[in-house]
């Protein structure tokens, strides 16, 4: 039997259910909390405005955004494993995840996004997607976050990348310009190789370099698609992610804080967690 | 490269019953999925509204009417509110009945999977093993 190909599937089949019955409920458990004023409505099949990402975006599917067990593209499975070179393996073998074919128990895992470390880049779009906005101006491309209430600033100046051992950043360095009318390319390198690509684990070198490209479908649909290229690590470039949809939401939303607080996290090791670990 | 591809049906076993969306955060490993365990009357004494994932304490009575303290986890306050869970929906003192994927290790920790309060109920993390997926 392909048990592997079969609990995809399921996942699949179970995520559906359940993004979609979250949603109905999210809505009626938002509306109840406050009084916001009512959604601006999005009219689909329009053609999308050329040259523009500007608005909020969700995932379509909530498997696909939050990417529990690795990138959607690199789904931990044992059969979508990034092509490892012997330096990048060893990396991988030294992070224990708690999540994907290596996870390991609350207490024994070693994931720094666990303590409340910055996730970084790219694993800021390989784990925890949510509700995305697209500022645009002039001299850049601003998206904001729901995850950890962060932003990323994508140039579009003109300017060049950082040459000449530039300082590692979590969230790096990005440039970014249209390709076409439609397709938004950016380019980030000097990432700091504390963090991983994804919750399952996966390394990367300061050699990174990430290439997104976000794809305007029509008015409401947009597809992001993420590349790694990382000579040191791994043998060849690939796709952590590939053309993951995600769907146009009105631009009044109002997204809930979602943030690793180091005080929270405490409590639940303490309280919970660790006794997990004992044997 | 050898990684321990078993564990692909322990994920497997966990699609069933654990919505992906809910594993955000931490894995389930230390979770026997296989069975829920009842709780008819537990008291609370506890209720952690907080990231990464909220924690309900309360206190049960075993076999032998010994009072124990068990912490249970759901997922984040967003996800549980997308499931109508609320940070004022427990306070101490609450009776209150619970469906718990506990411990494989023994100790007093779970997951839940279900909750009456109030004369309500709300579905938790993942569903009750055994039970049919809600339609």
């Amino acid at each position: 039997m392909k048990s592997g190909s079969l609990s995809v599937r399921m996942f699949a089949k179970s995520t559906i259910v359940v993004s979609i019955f979250g949603l109905l409920l999210a809505t009626g458990a938002q509306a109840q909390q406050m009084t916001l004023p009512p959604p601006v409505k999005i009219v689909p099949g329009r053609p999308a405005p050329k040259r523009s990402l500007a608005g909020i975006w969700q995932p379509y599917s909530g498997f696909e955004g939050i990417q529990p067990n690795g990138g959607q593209a690199i789904f931990s499975d044992g059969r979508h494993e990034p092509p490892y070179t012997a330096a990048g393996m060893e990396a991988f073998k030294k992070n224990k995840p708690s999540n994907g074919i290596t996870e390991v128990g609350p207490g024994e895992e070693n994931d720094p996004g666990h303590a409340c470390d910055p996730l970084g880049f790219p694993r800021a779009n390989l784990f925890e997607v949510r509700n995305t906005e697209f500022i645009q101006t002039p001299q850049k491309m601003v998206i904001l976050y729901q995850y950890d209430k962060l932003w990323r600033t994508i140039w579009t100046d003109g300017r060049a990348l950082p040459k000449d051992d530039p300082e590692p950043r979590w969230y790096g360095y990005s440039t970014g310009k249209w390709t076409d009318d439609y397709n938004f390319v950016t380019t980030t390198v000097a990432l700091d190789d504390r963090t991983w690509l994804d919750n399952a684990g996966r390394p990367h070198s300061d050699e990174m370099t990430v290439e997104e490209t976000f794809h305007r479908i029509d008015s409401d649909n947009l597809e992001i698609s993420v590349k790694i290229t990382d000579p040191k690590f791994y043998s060849k470039p690939f796709l952590a992610m590939d053309k993951m949809k995600m769907k146009r939401i009105p631009d009044n939303t109002d997204s809930l804080e979602m943030m690793c607080v180091p005080s929270e996290l405490n409590a639940y090791n303490q309280r919970h967690a660790n006794l997990g670990n004992k044997k | 490269m050898k990684i321990r591809f078993a564990t692909g049906a322990l994920l497997a076993a966990m699609a069933l019953t654990v919505p992906a969306g809910l594993m955000a955060h931490h894995g389930s490993a230390i979770y026997d999925e296989t069975k829920a365990v009842v709780f008819t009357s537990a008291k609370v004494t506890d209720w952690l509204w907080a990231n990464p994932h909220c924690l309900l304490e309360f206190d049960v009575k075993d076999d032998k009417g010994a009072s124990v303290h068990w912490t249970a986890e759901v997922s984040n306050p967003p996800d549980m509110i997308a499931r109508g869970w609320s940070r004022k929906m427990f306070k101490a003192g609450d009776d209150v009945k619970l469906w718990i994927i506990a411990a494989k290790n023994g100790e007093p920790i779970g997951r839940i999977a279900r909750v009456e309060v109030a004369g309500k109920t709300f579905e938790g993390m993942g569903r009750v093993p055994g039970e049919a997926p809600a339609k």
